[in-house]
């Protein structure tokens, strides 16, 4: 496909154009890719944002020994790691990193970040649960960060700056999810392993090519007859799927099953849900990312996001559930103790509950528990 | 078979003569045998301070909280749990809005960890009735949410009316009680607050931060009187305040009294009880604040007497291990001769005491969990600085508990800076504060005596 070679070349070109820019002045605003932060506002006040999500590596979480002790989720262990290792320029190269406090697993990357390095460290919180006065803490959060931005870029976020922002992330999402939606087809035309690595270039890609990129995929695999394999259609959810966290997307469609969509707190973008553009901006950016988010297993009650998992399933009729989940991610340890039991009620199908701490060892029974459990499906009557 | 144990508990014998048939009940929904209780009398006599009638005293209102939590079901109407670390004010405050016959209220994961665990030394099947359904073993889940939902699950205690229950300090128990409402179907109140104060706040917090507790904390009332069908009173507000004071002030007092003294005059372990009634809605409120002079008196008595359970002039440590269900830590470390001055977080550093700006009750209530340690991880550490340097201590020692997702993170955090700043070594150790099967003392004694070595040997260069 052209377009993904035409966006190859721009991500390996990425980290020299960010160093360009910040050269010239412009500020790179890192940030935990828990879906909470609106690039909005960093566009908005002239500087980058920059998505930290990569994972999947053992070396990094090996790393993060010396600085947090091992139990606190693995993704965030390994964002402390890949900083401390100095191995990603893009970790080292962010003038500011920006973490929306969800838990105190997301809360331990902020604070290693300040206390062991000179980075530039800016938290606000999610609240758990979205009543109004919730919706108004969120809101406070990010009128302090919009605060923040103008005054660490010197940069006024005035209305038609951030409006045009919004479109541009408009764009960018609405396409995402025609390119998802497609996945409807008995026979999606996009693996998911390709969709997945498609949204995760979101994060660090420039927006205006990426959309050129998503505007050529999109009309590519609309007018292409559905060719892809048949096989058990996958949900595939959790709590992290990082960049470089491939493997169970891999075992999972080696072994014949499709994942034909992902729902995850940290790591995917969310793109079901766009800014509305009517009244108060900043208002209408705490709707979007905050009360209309498809809400993570922190979140209460649990229930809006286990029915919204379902509903999710029955849309894109799969066959099966694989719930993915990084060791000491208790939010999802626990909802996935009585989710099981709900989607057998609803649904009657069945969830495979898999766990990983970025271990090398993990991959062996792993693959084997993936492969019996595709085979279940099939073996019941599944595609 | 039992009333021997019940003396050390400082039970009259006309008050077990009464109760023999509530307490045979609950002993016997609890499985508690003559060798769980032989083995009670010997680990209080181990290692508690038994003659001191305080910590007795202590003991006897721990002991009476059992049996009310294990027949709750049949003795009243409606119960109400909450746990650690759910603030005491507006728990007592809904307590005392209660008719006590109609209304029974409980921390019943600390009062298993205070008898069962403490004294009896029984938990484990608690623990993994936990893990079986819902909390399971090896993912660092929190063994105080574990063994409450074990014991409700199992049937010996029953499950309540109404779970009040705070997600500010750390993630687990809201998780945790998310689970008992949509498997139980147990209504659930929550104190919610978001710990994101940034690097360089401390020790101030923001306002909204606490209007949101504040308006967190008004809906939890409400949900309150809904479910229990009683009305928070303005008097039950202030008895509760005025109660919660009174205790705090004075056991900040008794903590200060053993710091300061030298030699150390009674182990650490017997003021876990009174620790954990600051946060345990017991009604008994004349009987803990009783108990607690008591004990004050009786340490005055000796340090007056120069009397110790350490040798005078033994290097002096901070330790983070305030542990309610295993005292063999504290004690090792005791016994490898160090004196242990202070346990976080027994000391309250002066900013807690510090007047505020809130006049409206709630936002009171919500000012607690934007203090203090839930403020942020640069508090938690800086409130262990304050506390190495407030004692004036050789060393530290920072018992860990792995399952603690608020705690973990400021581990290495407070390791460099207390060592940084202070120049005094600082030894880390992993443990559970509510679990004893992950970990032994025995397995950490050789370190901590090589600490204790250190510090000997580090106190004598410098007095050389």
């Amino acid at each position: 496909m052209e377009a993904m070679k035409k966006l190859s070349d721009h991500l390996a070109t990425r980290l020299t154009e960010l160093t360009r820019l910040r050269k010239s002045g412009t500020k790179l605003i890192g940030y935990a890719p828990g879906g909470y932060m609106p690039e909005e506002l960093v566009y908005a006040s002239g500087a980058v944002p920059v998505g930290l999500i990569r994972g999947g590596d053992p070396e990094p979480v090996a790393e993060s020994a010396a600085y947090v002790p091992r139990f606190i989720d693995t993704f965030c262990r390994s964002q402390i790691g890949y900083r401390m290792m100095g191995g990603d320029p893009l970790y080292e190269i962010i003038d500011l990193l920006v973490v929306p406090v969800t838990d105190h697993n997301i809360k331990t990357i902020a604070d290693c970040f300040n206390f062991f390095t000179n980075t530039n460290v800016f938290r606000f919180g999610v609240p758990h649960q979205k009543d109004e006065h919730a919706f108004e803490y969120y809101l406070a959060g990010l009128h302090a960060f919009k605060d923040k931005l103008e005054e660490f870029t010197g940069n006024k976020i005035d209305n038609g700056r951030l409006r045009e922002a919004i479109d541009l992330c408009n764009r960018m999402r609405e396409l995402l999810k025609e390119i998802s939606i497609l996945r409807r087809s008995e026979r999606p035309p996009i693996t998911g392993y390709d969709f997945v690595k498609l949204n995760h270039a979101s994060y660090i890609a420039d927006k205006r090519i990426f959309i050129d990129v998503l505007e050529s995929v999109y009309q590519e695999l609309k007018g292409k007859p559905s060719s892809g394999p048949k096989g058990p259609r996958i949900l595939l959810t959790g709590s992290t799927l990082a960049m470089g966290d491939y493997k169970v997307l891999e075992m999972t469609e080696n072994a014949g099953a499709n994942i034909v969509v992902e729902e995850f707190a940290e790591g995917m973008r969310h793109y079901w849900q766009n800014v509305q553009v009517n009244g108060d901006l900043m208002q209408a950016l705490a709707d979007r990312y905050f009360r209309r988010r498809e809400p993570p297993a922190w979140f209460r009650p649990s229930r809006e996001r286990l029915d919204y998992l379902i509903e999710l399933a029955r849309d894109f009729k799969v066959d099966g559930i694989i719930w993915y989940q990084l060791m000491y991610r208790s939010s999802y340890d626990i909802q996935a103790f009585y989710f099981e039991k709900m989607l057998k009620k609803e649904l009657n199908i069945p969830m495979l509950k898999l766990e990983s701490d970025y271990d090398v060892s993990e991959r062996g029974p792993l693959r084997t528990r993936v492969e019996t459990f595709v085979e279940i499906i099939k073996a019941s009557g599944g595609r | 078979m039992y009333t021997e144990l019940l003396k050390l508990c400082s039970f009259e014998p006309d008050e077990i003569k009464r109760e023999r048939p509530r307490i045979d009940k609950a002993f016997k929904i609890l499985g508690i045998e003559k060798e769980d209780i032989k083995r009670g009398e010997q680990r209080l006599k181990e290692n508690l301070d038994m003659e001191l009638l305080g910590v007795r005293r202590f003991l006897g209102i721990w002991m009476r909280e059992l049996v009310n939590l294990v027949l709750a079901r049949e003795e009243h109407e409606k119960i109400v749990y909450s746990d650690f670390p759910m603030e005491l004010r507006p728990l007592m405050s809904m307590m005392l809005s209660t008719d006590e016959k109609k209304v029974y209220f409980a921390t019943p994961g600390q009062i298993l960890n205070m008898t069962m665990g403490q004294i009896f030394d029984k938990l484990t099947p608690f623990l993994v009735a936990g893990e079986e359904n819902g909390l399971p073993p090896g993912a660092a889940h929190c063994a105080l949410y574990q063994t409450r939902l074990g014991a409700m699950v199992k049937g010996i205690i029953p499950f309540p009316d109404l779970s009040v229950i705070a997600s500010y300090h750390c993630d687990q128990p809201a998780e945790a009680e998310q689970l008992l409402h949509e498997v139980y179907g147990v209504p659930v109140a929550y104190l919610d607050s978001c710990p994101d104060p940034n690097w360089g706040d401390w020790p101030k917090y923001n306002d909204y931060r606490v209007r949101y507790c504040g308006s967190q904390a008004r809906k939890l009332f409400q949900m309150f009187e809904e479910v229990v069908g009683a009305k928070m009173t303005d008097e039950a507000k202030r008895t509760a305040n005025r109660a919660n004071a009174i205790f705090r002030l004075k056991f900040q007092q008794l903590v200060e009294l053993i710091g300061h003294a030298d030699p150390q005059p009674i182990s650490q372990t017997s003021l876990v009880h009174a620790f954990f009634l600051n946060s345990m809605p017991t009604r008994d409120i004349a009987g803990k604040q009783e108990a607690l002079e008591i004990l004050c008196g009786e340490v005055e008595e000796r340090v007056n007497q120069g009397k110790g359970v350490v040798e005078k002039g033994a290097p002096g440590v901070f330790v983070t291990a305030t542990i309610s269900v295993d005292p063999s830590i504290t004690r090792m470390i005791e016994e490898s001769g160090m004196a242990i001055r202070i346990q976080i977080p027994n000391w309250l550093s002066p900013w807690v005491m510090a007047r505020h700006p809130y006049r409206e009750w709630a936002d009171m209530i919500g000012v607690g969990p934007c203090l203090d340690i839930p403020h942020s991880c640069e508090a938690h550490v800086a409130i262990n600085l304050a506390n190495c340097k407030a004692f004036n201590v050789d060393g530290a020692i920072n018992f860990y508990p792995f399952s603690c997702r608020e705690w973990v993170p400021t581990v290495m955090i407070t390791k460099r800076t207390i060592e940084k700043e202070l120049g005094i070594p600082v030894l880390v150790l992993e443990g559970d504060c509510y679990d004893t099967r992950n970990y032994s003392a025995g397995q950490l004694r050789t370190r901590v005596e090589t600490f204790a070595e250190l510090l000997r040997a580090a106190k004598a260069a410098k007095a050389a």
